[in-house]
């Protein structure tokens, strides 16, 4: 009476079977949130997304082959797409590729275990085979990364943070830095072109490190005395020592722990397919 | 060159989370004992930390390639504040630049430990030994140079750790050798900047300059000690594999000599053997050096 082919093995049928009405809860509740906010990178509450992005990073460097990732690496494009942040996803997908272009040429040429192809170039099929892996993860854990950072801005990040207990000097050092990189950034490219303007950065090596290495005293000097005068305006609001960064941050509602759970469960589940083929 | 996401595997990326974790949390306690002292060193770290970070994502010329890169950045600031302090700070740094898409969340451990640990710490030893022996700016420029090639080394090492577990030193050493056209003459730039940054800074603001007196007698003994052993067996290691060692390692001969008759199913070999030994050892580690240090003081009175 009952058919043959549903005697067998369930697990594949399990996984596919979890896997399509967790996504199709997901899809469900995450059309209904985008019908209400219009900024369609803020659907998911900041701190979230940064543990989503880790929990998604951390199971594609768990995933065994190479097509998971590389499923993920397509979806993130396709994001990135939708969110219009397409050219700046490439721009920062420069280093990593670079990275795992670097790390696919050393074990496509110097794998130890593999048939040797003939040809000039001797490649090693399971160096290939293994590097494709990493480069494939590389690629999504990039694209996780990047598109994270294109749909948060340096203080949800920092509040993030806070709410994951991050001890509070790091806080205090991660929230003057933030707001100083930019700053400093800035009056660096005044100091290179006031140079520039004056003939310096040119000419030998040594010259340029020296005009360089200028520039670079002179901004620590400068961070130096900018530093008493911050201390000065901290002390003249009230600050002390004792003062630091609260933990107590709103909590983080059911409405939106659903597509953390659902999201979780989802990759478990992937990440259990990527691991028993 | 920082690691990406997805090239760790994960009991590594745990491993170097653990190892920097212990030098971060060391670190902040020694911030927070100096901003009890002077109030005033938290903007004053936090700006120089924010300089340093402009500094490490900003391109010099490197020579030979004709091309420009950045430089790693952390033996000059463990020159200005100290190279526990410099940990926290490359910590924070690494966390905003894998928000450029350099380095990455997961592998946060690995590139502190590399960037933020070896670099510091040992630019910082190498300045501190030649601080009296020759010119500033050469001690400076040296610990630049040197913190420098070792990150590259460092990083070399946990790529090989990672992929290649089953020939790490001849992943090593091709890893470091693919790195060597970029990063040597990026070492040689990174070289003369500091060494000139540093001239520039002790003739326009000394003051500016960490003076080093961070740690009493004993944590200063300890750590000299334990990067001097380190350096030794890793070169000794190094030295062993270049002329043609099995690297079989030393416990064998450990064993055999200092040990003959010790028990084989031993609950210390069971944990290695269900850890793997790698775990095993900082246990090891880990428990002599707590006992020995918690008690360091009362053995000394007697």
């Amino acid at each position: 009476m009952i058919p043959e082919w549903l005697t067998r093995d369930p697990l594949n049928g399990l996984v596919i079977t979890i896997a399509f009405f967790i996504s199709l809860v997901i899809g469900r509740y995450l059309n209904e949130r985008m019908v209400h906010i219009k900024d369609r990178g803020k659907i998911i509450e900041p701190r979230i997304r940064l543990i989503l992005a880790f929990l998604l990073i951390i199971a594609v460097t768990l995933m065994k082959h190479w097509y998971f990732p590389a499923a993920l690496s397509i979806i993130c494009i396709f994001t990135a797409y939708k969110l219009k942040v397409f050219r700046d996803y490439i721009k920062y997908m420069i280093f990593p590729l670079l990275m795992a272009l670097f790390i696919l040429a050393v074990q496509g040429f110097t794998y130890f275990t593999g048939t040797t192809e003939p040809g000039i170039i001797q490649l090693r099929s399971f160096g290939i085979e293994y590097g494709l892996l990493i480069f494939a993860r590389i690629f999504a854990s990039a694209s996780v990364l990047i598109i994270l950072i294109l749909s948060t801005s340096e203080s949800e990040l920092i509040g993030s943070l806070r709410w994951l207990k991050v001890p509070a000097t790091i806080l205090e050092i991660s929230s003057f830095m933030s707001r100083y990189i930019n700053t400093f950034s800035h009056e660096g490219n005044k100091l290179k072109l006031a140079q520039r303007s004056r003939l310096g950065l040119s000419g030998s090596f040594l010259k340029k490190m020296q005009d360089t290495a200028i520039i670079f005293g002179l901004l620590i000097t400068r961070a130096f005395a900018r530093s008493e005068e911050i201390y000065r305006a901290m002390l003249s609001r009230g600050w002390k020592p004792e003062l630091r960064y609260s933990h107590d941050l709103s909590p983080i509602g059911m409405t939106d722990m659903i597509p953390i759970i659902l999201l979780v469960s989802g990759l478990l589940g992937i990440v259990f397919l990527d691991r028993s083929i | 060159m920082h690691i990406s996401d997805g090239i760790l595997e994960p009991q590594w990326i745990l491993f170097w989370f653990a190892i920097s974790a212990i030098f971060i949390a060391l670190g902040i306690r020694i911030i927070n004992k100096r901003i009890k002292e002077d109030p005033s060193y938290l903007p004053r770290i936090s700006l120089i930390g924010a300089v340093v970070f402009v500094i490490s994502v900003w391109h010099i010329p490197v020579p030979v390639t004709g091309s420009s890169s950045h430089p790693v950045g952390t033996p000059l600031a463990a020159i200005i504040i100290g190279p526990f302090a410099t940990v926290v700070i490359s910590t924070i740094a690494l966390f905003f630049q894998a928000f450029v898409a350099h380095g990455g969340l997961t592998t946060l451990g690995a590139n502190t430990f590399s960037m933020g640990i070896v670099g510091a710490f040992f630019g910082y030893l190498v300045y501190r030994l030649l601080k009296n022996i020759s010119p500033l700016w050469f001690s400076a420029g040296m610990a630049a140079f040197i913190g420098s090639i070792l990150t590259y080394l460092t990083t070399a090492l946990q790529l090989a750790l990672s992929l290649n577990p089953g020939n790490v030193m001849y992943y090593w050493k091709l890893y470091s050798i693919g790195f060597i056209p970029t990063q040597l003459p990026l070492a040689v730039a990174e070289f003369a900047f500091t060494g000139y940054a540093i001239k520039y800074i002790s003739q326009t603001k000394a003051e500016v300059i960490d003076t080093g007196h961070n740690f009493d007698r004993f944590t200063t003994t300890a750590l000299g000690m334990m990067f001097l052993i380190a350096a030794v067996i890793a070169s000794g290691a190094y030295l062993g594999y270049m002329s043609g060692g099995d690297m079989s390692g030393t416990d064998g001969t450990v064993e055999a000599g200092a040990a003959p008759e010790a028990v084989s199913d031993a609950i210390g070999v069971r944990l290695m053997a269900r850890f793997g030994e790698p775990v095993g050892f900082a246990l090891v580690g880990i428990t002599g050096g707590l006992v020995t240090g918690y008690f360091w003081n009362s053995w000394r009175k007697k």
